[in-house]
């Protein structure tokens, strides 16, 4: 994907997520990622893509 | 809610005072002007010296006795300083701004983003430069004054304006009483609140942004250098943002968002901007003292005019336009304004110009303003997301960004750069743009290429149109005769430049090889060849000068 593609989908994601709106919003984001997942070519590449987007979040408290 | 200081009282700065002369229509002289010019800020001065240039006098209009009293801009762009260049003003400000290329973002306390201008050994201006507008415009009042060409008429306000036979009859109230003034055309340069669009019912259209900002002046002595700092969600201003800027005195610029629950009343006063302040002095990691130096609240919008002509009426800046600060571009987009509307108004004044000039000025310049609105829009919904879902992308985006290109690359603030009016019914197209690599392209502005230690191409820019001939390319004596008879029938003047090929410069130009670029007197491109042909030349030169119908 070029910049400029990237660019696109940052601000089509935007507008999904006001089109879904709050309610639904962890539920969309969460199918997003699922189709996402079996877009990408293997499971290296998704297990990649999970470990950067927990970074830097504090884990959830302890069970 | 009173300020500690008036609007021309400074801790730095001493505020000229103008002297309000009386009229000469008030002594009964009936005169009519070529060119009234409304407002006599860095815009309307712009275009008073861009027609002096060309032998053009004109009469501008002020409310005021002094400059700065309006709009507060700070930062210059290369261009910009290359039209101040044309104008004979650019060592005056090259000696008092300081210059930068380079700025940082923050995401709460780390930096993710390193914005580097592109800048090298053959530039020969800045990408950027910081000067309060008081200088910009006092440095322009001054140049305007040095010519001789400019009724600088200081605390003479317009009251009334209307259209009779293609005249502006307008009423002006000064400190020695009410007059008439007629001009054949008028030039409103008058700001946001142009009193010029409100005598003719003109509005703005476009959307306003709900982010609100408060800029703060303030005098503090620090070592930091020169360069954008922009902090989101920082300690000093938690889930809103900040901007800092340096200029010259030791004034730094500090706009700080107002989170959404915040009153603006409340927000103004000194007691709360002086807390605001002192938090982000102290995350700065400054400790010198600071004090105060002025305050305003700023909102971004994009609105602008659907023409940009009105008859004999012509608007430009921000009478024409409203830009977000975001990227720089209000003053800058107003300069360029101005650069583009002199040269054709000289033109016409001189009876000179074809019968589409004038017109090109919506499509080139409203063109530019729509460009603009896309860059700032940009920019100004990444700083002040307008939405939940904008708010969550960016920070996504800004979370990602200190380890990873694609967001990372999404925090580059879009700074001004020149438009191109590839689209203007004055430029002439490519015929095959496979013989040219790279370079500006028929409609964009010249590249300011070195050619020697001391020199650059813009010094050899003529005062209306110029040929700059590459390497096999220049004409020999025959065509020279010819070039100057086309010139000749065409009206204007035309100043040859014969340069060689297989030069940095040459190949700055998309010309490695030999080519020809024909430049407009505001330094656009308006077409090119590999090889010079005098019937093609006279031909875009007829077209530049508005001779063809769009």
């Amino acid at each position: 994907m070029t910049p400029a593609e990237f660019e696109q989908a940052y601000e089509r994601l935007a507008a999904a997520l006001d089109a879904v709106g709050e309610t639904d919003e962890t539920l969309f984001l969460t199918r997003l990622a699922l189709l996402l997942a079996d877009a990408c070519p293997d499971l290296d590449a998704f297990a990649a893509a999970l470990d950067a987007a927990q970074a830097g979040l504090a884990p959830a408290a302890g069970e | 809610m009173p300020r500690p200081r008036g609007q021309t009282q400074s801790l730095y700065y001493e505020y000229p005072r103008y002297v309000s002369a009386p009229a000469p229509e008030l002594g009964g002289e009936a005169s009519r002007h070529a060119v009234a010019i409304v407002g006599a800020g860095p815009v309307g001065l712009c275009a008073a010296l861009t027609l002096a240039r060309h032998g053009v006098p004109s009469v501008v209009l002020d409310a005021k006795t002094s400059v700065g009293e309006g709009s507060r801009a700070i930062c210059i762009a290369r261009h910009s300083v290359e039209i101040f260049q044309q104008l004979g003003v650019a060592g005056r400000f090259l000696g008092k701004a300081l210059p930068w290329t380079d700025g940082t973002s923050y995401y709460r306390e780390q930096p993710v983003y390193r914005l580097r201008m592109p800048h090298g050994p053959d530039e020969r201006y800045y990408p950027m430069y910081n000067l309060q507008q008081q200088y910009i415009e006092q440095y322009l009042v001054e140049a305007a004054q040095a010519t001789g060409l400019v009724d600088l008429r200081w605390g003479h306000a317009l009251d009334t304006l209307r259209l009779a036979d293609d005249t502006a009859m307008l009423e002006v109230e000064s400190p020695q009483g009410r007059y008439h003034l007629r001009a054949s055309y008028l030039v409103a340069a008058d700001g946001a609140h142009s009193r010029v669009r409100h005598q003719l019912g003109l509005k703005l259209a476009g959307a306003a942004y709900e982010g609100r900002y408060v800029i703060v002046d303030v005098q503090m002595r620090s070592s930091y250098p020169t360069e954008r700092r922009a902090f989101f969600d920082p300690v000093a201003n938690r889930g809103a943002t900040i901007l800092v800027h340096k200029q010259p005195d030791d004034i730094w610029r500090i706009d700080y968002q107002l989170r959404d629950d915040e009153d603006e009343q409340e927000a103004l006063s000194e007691r709360e901007i002086r807390a605001r302040v002192g938090a982000i002095v102290a995350m700065l990691g400054e400790r010198a003292p600071w004090q105060l130096e002025w305050w305003s609240l700023y909102k971004a919008y994009t609105l602008c005019l659907d023409g940009y002509r009105h008859g004999p009426v012509l608007f430009a800046g921000d009478a024409a336009h409203l830009v977000p600060i975001f990227g720089v571009r209000g003053l800058n987009s107003g300069l360029a304004d101005a650069a583009d509307l002199g040269w054709k108004l000289a033109m016409q004044v001189q009876g000179r110009a074809g019968p589409h000039l004038l017109d090109s000025y919506t499509p080139e310049r409203r063109g530019a303003t729509l460009d603009v609105f896309a860059q700032a829009g940009r920019s100004t919904r990444f700083m002040t997301p307008p939405s939940r879902g904008e708010r969550l992308v960016r920070d996504a985006a800004l979370s990602l960004a200190a380890g990873h290109d694609c967001a990372r690359r999404l925090l580059d603030p879009r700074q001004s750069q020149p438009y191109s009016y590839a689209a203007s019914p004055l430029t002439t197209p490519d015929d095959d743009c496979s013989l040219f690599a790279g370079g500006p392209t028929p409609g964009a502005a010249l590249a300011n290429a070195r050619l020697d230690d001391d020199t650059f191409l813009l010094d050899g820019l003529g005062r209306e149109f110029t040929l700059f001939a590459f390497g096999d390319a220049a004409p020999g004596d025959a065509d020279r005769a010819a070039l100057a008879t086309v010139a000749r029938d065409a009206g204007v003047d035309l100043e040859l430049r014969c340069l060689a090929a297989g030069t940095p410069a040459a190949a700055r130009c998309g010309v490695a090889e030999g080519g020809v670029l024909l430049v407009r007197p505001d330094r656009h491109v308006c077409a090119r060849w590999r090889h010079a042909d005098v019937a093609r030349v006279g031909a875009a030169l007829q077209r530049a000068l508005g001779r063809s119908p769009a």
